[in-house]
């Protein structure tokens, strides 16, 4: 089931074509590598846009990530817990 | 026999066409060509975007449903592998978890991530017709009248359709087509899920006249009870059945029943946005209450959308309705005109907590409140507002201004009127 975190998290992303992808991120002291992103997808909070992705990283650990245009910051929201 | 007539299609536009009174069959004199409708139904739609996102859950029962804590607890979508244990939208969380315990279930709807996907599928639909019409969240209706040079027949390009969905949102679903927007809703749901179903104009009475009523759009339990006492349960009985006597018995439906039961339906595909008739907004709230308080606290908060969603569509509204369910699930509505339409939210609350307050019985409890304006025109401000009415803006409208374009800026929910409740 998934886990609520919501903590702010340090992200290094990359641009392709135009397109903002995560590819790690820091948290809880531990670096984790994004190996695959399920779903993007796209909010408005006012003007201001947030994204957010779904990833997985080697091990098959989910994690839902969100980047906020309006303060340039990401979060991590959820978590998957068996 | 059917006399040829014009036909006021909800949109308001008529729509001219002539029924063979041998065959039943529809002619459209303004249609240069048979219409070939398509519709997409995607299949268990918030079930399949979840397993999407979580790979590890394609193939298992899962169950997308609202927030049993918000007492919002019932199932709003399950998997094809859950609906094999009987468990259905509209069903307690309860129910469904008692039916198939090893479910897995995701709780809460993320609304604007399905919004984003159905907007992403509406532009691929887009990249085929320009006549698509959203039918609902995981529903559209495309007129591919004439694609056949660009897509090739009809069968074929609900094939590119379907795989162009798979490849571009990794998700499936059903393809219907027909003459009608009837038939093909109806082609979608036979074959689901992934299915792709072609009704030929040669086929529609022997497909159509073994099926049960309810299989027809738009004919629930109700209507189907009241066909059951003449006799009617198949959509055959049905269209065999004299017009006159379903006229008599249900008016100007009648007639309805009697053409969606020949296959006849000659609604148009509706590409622009169909106008609101009404905007509203309900909670079930987190506990049971009676406190004329914190009713009017919830009911500044809905109204306080309602109107914004007004503004931000540029309509005024005069019918204000509460909708109200106690806490044993009796529900009621009471409405109110009021002179003039407004986009107030103080208006809208006045009227809304007048009526509440007529409710509030202190024997039962509140669950659920909700607030919605009807009879909605387009609200065209002249730039200088003429004397005379000056008095009848509400004098709030300024803060309303500056308090939608703190909310265009920032987002919904950075600034409130005190003492109305915020939803999440």
């Amino acid at each position: 089931m998934d886990q609520e975190i919501n903590q702010p998290i340090e992200v290094m992303a990359v641009f392709e074509r135009g397109i903002m992808l995560p590819v790690r991120f820091r948290w809880n002291g531990r670096v984790i590598k994004i190996a695959h992103i399920t779903s993007r997808w796209r909010t408005n909070e006012g003007r201001f846009r947030k994204k957010h992705y779904s990833v997985m990283n080697q091990n098959s650990e989910f994690f839902q990530l969100t980047y906020k245009e309006r303060t340039s910051e990401w979060f991590l929201n959820k978590i998957w817990v068996e | 026999m059917i006399a040829p007539r014009p036909m006021k299609h909800n949109s308001g536009e008529i729509i001219k066409y002539s029924v063979s009174p041998k065959t039943n069959e529809v002619r459209f004199p303004d249609h240069p060509k048979e219409p070939v409708i398509l519709h997409v139904d995607m299949d268990a739609f918030f079930a399949s975007v979840e397993q999407k996102e979580r790979p590890w859950l394609a193939g298992k029962p899962v169950i997308v449903g609202g927030d049993p804590q918000k007492r919002c607890g019932v199932v709003t979508a399950a998997s094809y592998a859950a609906r094999e244990y009987g468990i259905k939208a509209g069903m307690s969380l309860l129910a469904a978890r008692r039916l198939c315990p090893h479910a897995v279930f995701l709780i809460g709807i993320h609304g604007e991530k399905y919004e984003y996907v159905s907007s992403r599928l509406v532009k691929i639909f887009r990249q085929f017709t320009p006549q698509v019409e959203p039918y609902s969240i995981d529903e559209a209706f495309l007129d591919i009248t004439g694609c056949e040079r660009l897509f090739g027949p009809p069968m074929e390009l609900g094939r590119k359709l379907k795989e162009k969905v798979k490849a571009e949102l990794g998700l499936s679903c059903s393809v219907g087509i027909a003459p009608s927007k009837l038939l093909a809703k109806l082609a979608s749901s036979l074959n689901k899920p992934n299915g792709l179903t072609i009704i030929p104009k040669e086929k529609i009475r022997a497909i159509l006249n073994p099926l049960d009523v309810t299989e027809l759009c738009g004919i629930g339990r109700s209507t189907a009870k009241v066909l059951s006492h003449l006799g009617i349960h198949t959509a055959g009985e049905l269209a065999s059945y004299p017009v006159e006597v379903l006229k008599r018995k249900f008016g100007i439906v009648g007639e309805w029943l009697h053409f969606m039961a020949n296959g006849i339906d000659c609604s148009p595909v509706i590409s622009g946005a169909i106008p609101d008739k009404s905007m509203g907004h309900s909670r079930t709230l987190p506990r049971d209450i009676d406190d004329p308080k914190q009713i009017a606290s919830i009911l500044l908060g809905l109204s306080s959308l309602v109107a914004r969603r007004l503004r931000k569509g540029g309509f005024l509204g005069r019918t204000i309705t509460l909708r109200l369910r106690y806490s044993d699930f009796f529900s009621l509505t009471r409405s109110e005109t009021i002179p003039r339409p407004t986009d107030s939210e103080h208006a809208i609350f006045k009227v809304a907590f007048k009526l509440a307050l007529g409710l509030v019985s202190g024997i039962r409890k509140i669950r659920l409140l909700g607030v919605s304006v009807s009879q909605l025109i387009r609200d065209e401000k002249p730039l200088q507002i003429p004397l005379p009415l000056v008095e009848y803006r509400d004098k709030r409208e300024e803060v309303y201004s500056v308090m939608d374009r703190i909310r265009d800026k920032f987002g919904e929910d950075v600034i409130r009127w005190g003492g109305a409740t915020v939803f999440g």
